[in-house]
């Protein structure tokens, strides 16, 4: 009977740690593609304990962001500054946790852990919801990002759906041309709130666009834009 | 307040300064403006004074999170409590209790046993009568705990007249020294007791409340009132007479009509770009009050 509810337990996290890092990965993180794709013999065999139990604290994870990555997030150069502005993104650290019960302490102690080793985001994984005063204090640990997600959002990955077209994140530069070719203010782009599930996906932050290309029978592919608020 | 931008600095605008000779129309533009400027400034420090309120009452949770600093507290303590509860609305004082709750304290904030669900273990909730009384660590401290909750205002403190917030007296066995204390240590209660309010307004301040001056005048005007709006009539595809009952068409019926939040994320089917619309002053008066503050 113990054995069942494990091997239950240890195939959803299967599922929920492979969508998070293929979740990093598509945004820019180095990851490889054995680790996005780990087979569940090999998950059970690095993240179980002897009786079979998952282990949430050995999933922890830490990736940096490729060249790639980086570009896309430097802001472009201000006029008169000699040497170019630092890219706006850093190594983000993952942690998953298995509590019943989130709150304004636990928060802050993975904040503490992430300003400390110097991590530029911090996923939080968590298999409850975290308390309401637990969420709100989030914004007030800038300039550390930190992200909330709940273990049942990630047991599939959502950008792989077939109805879900393809967001891309457009780097400042990309973005200036978009607005530029079309004579647009960022304002009057449509627009996306970044608590949805798609920008929550790619870690939108307000200000930024994203591409989104939709496959239609009729036209081929088309290309929209959506800036984050 | 800082960084707010007083309305007589951004309505000296060149449009109403370098024309000489101002025509009707650009009169009109112009009270426009002011009319449209006083309704964004009025929002903006509302949305300030909400965030200000917000960032307050959440440290304060912190702060009471560690409470009571020492066992037995002192007045000025009992007095601190009372004062971080101020802007409190009974939603956040349940905030409090939860956060404590799992911290392994009694959600009675001058306590600093533990909260029965710990003692008592898992079946404490329905061991126990009353409701939220696993969270404390006797009922001794739960009505302590609604004695000073039910003190609480449900207005939101942003909302609230100046000076306006309730005057929570603790519960008897928790205040301070009354009859038979020496007058020395009343009188120490009563310094550490001191209004926030009266201080400030020592000070010549006006302490926290928030009262939009730009926007508010002496006179009084009559508010416009207008009928609602009908509401929209089901298609009648819907309102099909099988779907009426006697006439009444069933709430669930009409959901269909309503489009879902979330269709906004995937079956947009606008193509950028939009045309290039000019802005409307609202409009832009609104977008340069949303950049400025998701600056902040
Ligand atoms: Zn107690």
């Amino acid at each position: 009977m113990a054995a069942n509810e494990n091997d239950r337990e240890v195939s959803r996290l299967w599922r929920i740690v492979r969508t998070t890092k293929q979740m990093c990965a598509d945004r820019g993180y180095e990851l490889t593609e054995e680790e996005c794709n780990i087979s569940l013999d090999s998950f059970r065999q690095q993240y179980t304990d002897e009786t079979g139990a998952p282990q949430r604290t050995k999933m922890a994870f830490t990736a940096r962001p490729a060249e790639a990555m980086l570009k896309r997030y430097t802001p472009l150069p201000r006029a008169g500054q000699s040497d170019g502005p630092e890219p706006q993104i850093g190594t983000v650290h993952v942690e998953f946790s298995g509590s019943a019960n989130i709150g304004i302490k636990d928060i802050k102690a993975f904040a503490q852990l992430l300003s400390e080793k110097n991590y530029y985001t911090g996923i939080f994984v968590t298999a409850s919801a975290p308390t309401s005063s637990a969420l709100k204090i989030i914004p007030s640990l800038l300039p550390t990002i930190m992200e909330i997600f709940r273990e049942e959002d990630l047991l599939v990955n959502i950008s792989r759906h077939e109805l879900v077209p393809k967001h891309l994140l457009l780097s400042p530069e990309e973005k200036r041309s978009l607005l530029e070719r079309y004579r647009l203010k960022e304002t009057q782009l449509p627009r996306i709130r970044v608590d949805d599930p798609m920008a929550k996906y790619l870690g939108l932050r307000r200000g930024q666009v994203v591409k989104i290309i939709r496959k239609s029978e009729t036209a081929g592919r088309y290309a929209s834009y959506r800036w984050a608020i | 307040m800082a960084g707010t931008i007083s309305a007589k600095g951004i309505l000296k605008q060149p449009s109403t300064q370098s024309t000489p000779s101002i025509s009707d129309e650009q009169k009109a533009k112009a009270d426009r403006d002011r009319r449209n400027l006083g309704i964004a400034l009025f929002h903006a420090n509302k949305i300030r004074a909400q965030k200000d309120v917000e960032a307050t009452i959440l440290t304060n949770i912190e702060t009471l999170l560690e409470y009571p600093p020492q066992t037995p507290f002192t007045s000025a303590q009992a007095s601190t409590f009372v004062q971080l509860l101020a802007p409190f609305q009974p939603s956040d004082f349940d905030s409090l209790v939860e956060e404590r709750t799992l911290d392994g304290k009694c959600g009675y904030a001058l306590c600093s046993n533990a909260p029965r669900s710990k003692s008592m273990g898992s079946n404490a909730a329905w061991r126990l009568k009353g409701h939220g009384a696993q969270d404390y660590c006797s009922n001794e401290c739960l009505r302590k705990a609604l004695h000073v909750k039910m003190q609480l205002s449900e207005v939101p403190a942003w909302d609230r007249e100046l000076g306006r917030d309730p005057d929570i007296v603790l519960p008897e066995t928790d205040r301070p020294p009354t009859t038979h204390a020496t007058s020395e240590s009343r009188q120490r209660w009563h310094q550490s007791s001191v209004n926030d309010d009266e201080l400030a307004s020592e000070r010549g301040e006006k302490a926290r409340g928030f009262r939009p001056t730009q926007v508010m005048a002496d006179t009084i005007v009559e508010k416009k009132t207008t009928s609602p709006k009908p509401s929209e009539p089901i298609s009648p595809a819907l309102a099909t007479p099988h779907d009426s009952i006697e006439g009444y068409i069933p709430v669930q019926a009409t959901k269909k009509v309503q489009p879902t939040e979330r269709r906004t994320t995937f079956a947009s089917d606008v193509v950028v770009p939009r045309p290039n619309i000019p802005e409307t002053d609202e409009e832009a008066s609104w977008k340069a009050l949303f950049e400025n503050m998701s600056i902040r």
